[in-house]
């Protein structure tokens, strides 16, 4: 089992090779990462925001990692029909170690080559680990072994037509493999974009994903992300999203678990700045053995902000899905708005949900709500349309998708929208 | 058609209904009346398969097949329809989506091939005019924010898309102004034909102004105790059931 030490000491012989062709800084916070690795240790399940997400039980067994880029199967292409931005990275690595220039001038590619660039390193120097919290384990682990992922520019006040794809492929045979990736999205003042993240495996090894993610969202900038968990059950992920947002900007994350691989991801936002508005939905549709475990965050530092959650879970078989949500309101953060819901369906009795809905106020004049729900389908509407001719399986499949259509719809990108249908569909299907 | 022999039926272990008799033809409607709590929608949730409740004794036969051994689906399929009392809301499912797998499902029952979506807007279109249903309601979730009319008046248009052989309206007429009453109760009378038929649970004879019975019979406690023509509804509505209990008594 890799335990810190093992991680650490891995870390340290392979250093040369992980810091190969980057910059000092890179390297430097790299190194920043282990010590808070080192001084922390991996979350156990006495912190509270991993009480249902054993991270070092997750890591139990064997496991390689590769410091250089490795040939792996080309996935087929994802949403071929949409008219989308790409960014393809397998195992963290980006396919084409490039950028490229949209037509409306976003910038997007690796984060590698943003990250080396003469143009764009700066940019990322400032803004890369500005909003993540190295004292959240997982997140200093990426931050020590990180060497790709994921670059979005958005220059100020445009508007990109086309959503901007990042697809994340896993892939492992015959053997066991930790990768990481980072992910900085920067969107200047008034820039407007669609930004689709998907995370889907193959092949029969195992695979840990250790992810980070920033987005830095300027003045009146708005971005949306739609993130889907398409894994297998070999393949598990610890994503860590931050969100910076400033005045009047506006994010919005829609997330959907329909794989059956392990997820714990957590959605941090920080409102900086007044009239920022944060919305969040998320999905999780667990069944089998299968675990999922989702971590909201918002926290409201500036007067007259918004945020908006509703995180929706269905388990069975001898699924766990849990929900923490966190909603801080700091003291001078006066008139926030702010809801968080949470709601659970439990399809029979060996399945588990925890949903952990908080609220920390300092503030005296806020909105604040939040509610959690755990129940079971509506027999009274199974009847319902089993007296019109449905079965009894299509009549649950229709209401548990009525129950996630909620989220779905929140998705940005027609094309994704349907592939989320499907894959919600198949899902049912199987749970 | 629906041929219902001594039929007892339990709730949480009371019994509900102590022997109902019934038969109803093709063409016919009938009006089935009685005082609060005498088992009328009891008997509409017994025929229409609702797993609540125990069937202890007696035979229905609908169109020749014993109806008591087939599933909820099983009977929909073959055309018996319930308008229920209180429509259930199913919030995210879409009226168009849910009416489009029942109708489906009915035709693969019957060896049809599914409507494509072509065909099937257009039966919606048409039928939605049946009871005046607003087209933005059947692309709304099923029920869901509906006024108490329009899930009547609703239910009335899952009839149309349907085309039952027997339909059972369980108190299609509680909750609705004059104007709606009206306009479902026209509805029924529309999709009434000589190959169907409809059973209207009520307890007003007003609606028996519009869906005219060929046959009215009085429930009470479990047991149908009087039938008569249309003219009992009118004397049932003057008088009350106290004659009719008294003389039962």
């Amino acid at each position: 089992m890799p335990t810190e030490q093992n991680l650490l000491d891995n870390y340290l012989s392979n250093i040369d090779i992980l810091g190969e062709g980057m910059p000092v800084w890179f390297n430097a916070r790299r190194s920043d990462a282990a010590a808070a690795l080192n001084l922390h240790g991996l979350p156990t399940a006495k912190q509270e925001r991993y009480l249902h997400s054993d991270i070092v039980r997750l890591l139990e067994g064997e496991w390689e990692q590769y410091f250089v880029a490795r040939r792996h199967p080309a996935p087929k292409e994802l949403l071929p029909e949409a008219d989308a931005n790409r960014i393809e990275l397998i195992n963290g690595r980006a396919v084409n170690n490039g950028l490229k220039i949209s037509i409306e001038g976003a910038v997007y590619g690796s984060l590698r080559a943003a990250t080396c660039s003469e143009k764009y390193g700066a940019l990322v120097e400032k803004w890369l680990d500005s909003a993540a919290d190295m004292s959240d384990t997982p997140t200093a682990l990426t931050r020590m072994f990180v060497q790709d992922g994921a670059f979005i520019y958005l220059p100020e006040g445009i508007e990109e037509q086309s959503p901007i794809l990042i697809d994340n492929f896993y892939h492992a045979e015959n053997e066991a493999e930790l990768c990481f990736s980072q992910t900085l999205v920067v969107a200047e003042k008034g820039a407007r974009a669609e930004v689709i993240i998907t995370h889907r495996s193959a092949g029969d090894g195992r695979i840990f994903a250790g992810i980070t993610r920033e987005a830095i969202i300027g003045e009146d900038a708005d971005v949306h992300f739609t993130e889907l968990y398409d894994l297998q059950q070999n393949c598990s992920i610890v994503n860590n999203n931050y969100v910076h947002q400033t005045k009047a900007s506006h994010c919005a994350t829609m997330s959907c678990k329909t794989g059956d691989g392990y997820v714990r991801a957590a959605y941090n936002s920080a409102l900086t700045a007044p009239e920022a508005v944060s919305d969040v939905w998320a999905l999780f549709l667990c069944g089998g053995e299968e675990h999922c475990d989702l971590n909201l965050a918002v926290r409201h530092l500036a007067p007259d902000c918004r945020s908006y959650s509703l995180v929706k879970g269905a388990a069975a078989g001898n699924a766990v899905g849990s929900f923490a949500g966190m909603v801080y309101v700091a003291q001078d953060a006066q008139r926030t708005d702010a809801q968080q819901q949470s709601r659970n369906l439990l399809l029979n009795d060996t399945a588990r949900i925890f949903a952990q809905p908080q609220l920390e106020i300092y503030a005296d004049d806020v909105k604040c709500s939040h509610g959690a729900t755990v129940g079971q389908l509506d027999d009274e509407a199974i009847y319902y349309m089993r007296q019109r001719g449905l079965s009894e399986k299509q009549a649950r499949r229709l209401q548990i998708e009525g129950f996630a259509y909620d989220v779905v719809q929140h998705c940005g990108c027609q094309h994704m929208c349907r592939h989320i249908s499907e894959l919600t569909a198949a899902k049912l299907e199987k749970m | 058609m629906l041929s219902v022999k001594n039929l007892h039926a339990n709730v949480g272990g009371k019994e509900i209904l102590r022997g109902i008799n019934l038969e109803v033809r093709a063409g016919e409607v009938h009006a089935i009346m009685g005082p609060n709590g005498s088992g009328k929608s009891t008997l509409a949730s017994v025929l229409a398969g609702n797993e609540k409740f125990e069937v202890t004794a007696g035979e229905v036969t609908f169109c020749g097949q014993n109806l008591l051994e087939m599933s909820i689906e099983e009977r929909a399929r073959e055309g018996l329809f319930l308008g229920f009392q209180y429509p259930v809301e199913i919030p995210g499912v879409t009226m168009s989506n849910f009416m489009k797998m029942a109708v489906n499902e009915q035709r693969k029952h019957r060896g049809l091939e599914p409507l494509t979506a072509g065909e099937f807007l257009k039966l919606m279109r048409e039928k939605s005019a049946v009871v005046e249903l607003s087209s933005k309601l059947t692309s709304r979730a099923v029920n869901e924010g509906f006024s108490g009319g329009e899930k009547k008046k609703n239910e009335i248009f899952q009839m149309a898309m349907l085309d039952p052989k027997l339909a059972i309206l369980d108190e299609t007429d509680s909750g609705l102004d004059i104007d709606a009453l009206r306009i479902v109760a026209t509805g029924v009378t529309k999709l009434h034909t000589p190959e169907n038929a409809t059973v209207v649970i009520t307890h007003y004879q007003r609606l028996l102004d519009y869906i005219v019975p060929d046959y009215v019979h009085v429930l009470y406690k479990g047991q149908i105790i009087y039938s008569g023509d249309k003219s009992l509804a009118l004397k049932l509505e003057a008088e009350g059931y106290d004659w009719l209990i008294n003389d039962y008594q």
